[in-house]
């Protein structure tokens, strides 16, 4: 859902700036032309769209690979959904949905992998 | 011209995507920077792992009250009272975990209270001060303490040494206040572990905080640090600190025992010394909660700013700063009968904590001069 906003914007914002840009470009001239200019304008925000569209399904694809990975990490509780996992005891965290769960713990969890974690030891409680 | 703007504005707009992406520009709404949540967690993780660290801390609190007495009988004139307390507990305390479960650490804790009050029947101000201090260090097998407080019965100024599988002696020996009662407290090494556990265990998914705000990067010791404002959860931690409490008190009735040689000679009074400990916690227990209560309502919600270091995860620093007025609190809560004008009333609280030396071994050495806890037990008795 964040994606959609930040593509949407970024549409948003290029159309603002070509229409700001190119207003005269459509005054004046044939009616050809601009046709021809109005195609144009039109051939790149759909390109922008279906680039956004890619982003989306990318993000999906993400999304379902962090599923995957989390599914078992992110489960339903009277209070929301709840992290945990035996082998991280220290951290739980309640999180109101469940996309809320998997986003913190895939990121978190990628974070981990990272070379700086490896000597840490993660099962011990203190 | 056209085409030179559009592509200064692309340049641009790539330039910001990798200043986000990179985190070098992390405004609080850049979408590339990691949630508060995944911070903090790192945080704890990092901060459990980290061989030795340091912190100083410093509590103040202020409050004052101004009023005015109507006396009963109406041709006396309204006095004039006040009361005022001004408190401060400076700590430190500095860990060396070089063996895994066996830390050595030092702990210094240094108090002061300054009370002035003039009630309406009394001409003349009262004033109360007191000052304790308490130092605690745990060096390899042993424990010493060096206590200065009002009515505890320890000898002043004197280092104690406990050895670390016989630290139930002190509690023995700060409970009965040396007189022998049969009670014994046993609490080994393993004993000690298994507290430290079931402290850590209550925190565990705790929701005793919520992230309220986040600030802008700070740098602190010269390094860039995360700057997190956080609201604490009265009820949340009420629930923490009496679930905590008790599971204390479970723990140490299960190290106590009544020594059989003596149970029968001093049957009232070890029964009495058994449950001691449980009454001194479900007391202090209710004075907590009471405290929390009042402190959440005079200073109408806690909120605390922290520190995170960027790069390295460490909790840097914790601060919690808060001044409000108490007039209408003090109207609110004052007796139906009370008669005394609330004029002025004001608290402020300052609790400032920074955490250092990270993996920077502490020398931890134990006193040069200390008598045994079990001679001082034998000279009382």
């Amino acid at each position: 859902m964040e994606a959609i906003k930040y593509i949407g914007l970024v549409i948003l914002v290029f159309i603002c700036i070509v229409l700001f840009l190119g207003k005269e470009k459509l005054f004046g001239v044939s009616k050809e032309t601009r046709k021809k200019r109005v195609l144009q304008f039109l051939i790149v925000v759909l390109c922008l769209v279906l680039g956004g569209l890619l982003i989306l399904a990318w993000n999906y694809w993400n999304y379902q690979r962090n599923l995957s990975l989390c599914q078992d990490k992110c489960f339903s509780t009277s209070e929301g959904w709840k992290f945990s996992d035996p082998d991280i005891p220290l951290i739980e965290m309640t999180f109101p949905t469940q996309e809320k769960c998997i986003e913190f713990c895939s990121s978190f969890l990628r974070d981990l992998q990272k070379e700086e974690w490896k000597s840490i030891d993660l099962k011990s409680l203190y | 011209m056209k085409k030179i703007l559009l592509i200064i504005l692309i340049f641009l707009g790539i330039l910001i995507f990798l200043l986000l992406y990179t985190n070098l520009w992390s405004p609080s709404w850049n979408p590339f920077r990691p949630a508060p949540q995944i911070v903090l967690a790192k945080m704890a993780l990092k901060m459990k792992n980290t061989k030795a660290f340091y912190i100083e801390g410093l509590i103040q609190t202020k409050e004052n009250k101004k009023g005015r007495y109507h006396p009963w009988r109406k041709e006396e004139e309204p006095e004039e009272t006040f009361s005022k307390t001004d408190s401060e507990l400076k700590f430190n305390f500095g860990i060396d975990r070089k063996a895994k479960g066996d830390p050595d650490f030092s702990l210094g804790l240094e108090g002061k209270t300054h009370k002035e009050n003039k009630y309406g029947w009394r001409k003349e101000p009262r004033i109360f001060d007191s000052s304790n201090s308490v130092k605690f260090k745990k060096v390899k097998d042993n424990f010493y303490l060096l206590a200065d407080v009002s009515g505890e019965p320890l000898p002043e100024n004197q280092w104690i040494r406990i050895e670390q599988d016989r630290l139930g002696e002190l509690l023995v020996f700060l409970i009965t206040e040396g007189r022998d009662v049969g009670l014994e407290i046993q609490i080994p090494k393993e004993k000690q572990e298994e507290l430290i556990e079931i402290i850590i265990k209550k925190f565990i998914g705790a929701k005793f905080y919520k992230i309220e705000k986040e600030l802008p990067d700070e740098r602190i010791n010269g390094k860039m640090a995360y700057h997190y404002l956080i609201s604490l959860d009265k009820r949340e931690i009420k629930k923490l600190s009496s679930d905590i409490l008790s599971e204390v008190a479970e723990w140490l009735v299960e190290c106590m025992s009544f020594s059989p040689q003596t149970s029968t000679e001093f049957y009232f009074p070890s029964e009495e010394y058994f449950l001691a400990p449980s009454f001194y916690l479900i007391e202090l227990n209710l004075a907590l909660q009471q405290g929390i209560e009042d402190l959440f309502e005079k200073l109408q919600g806690v909120d605390v700013e922290i520190w995170i270091g960027k790069k390295d995860n460490y909790l840097y620093r914790i601060r919690l700063k808060k001044e409000r007025d108490l007039v209408d609190y003090y109207e609110k809560n004052q007796h139906s009968l009370a008669r005394e004008d609330i004029l002025e009333a004001d608290i402020s609280v300052l609790a400032d904590v920074h955490f250092s030396k990270f993996n920077e071994l502490p020398e931890i050495t134990p006193p040069s001069e200390y008598i045994n806890l079990g001679e001082i037990i034998q000279w009382r008795q």
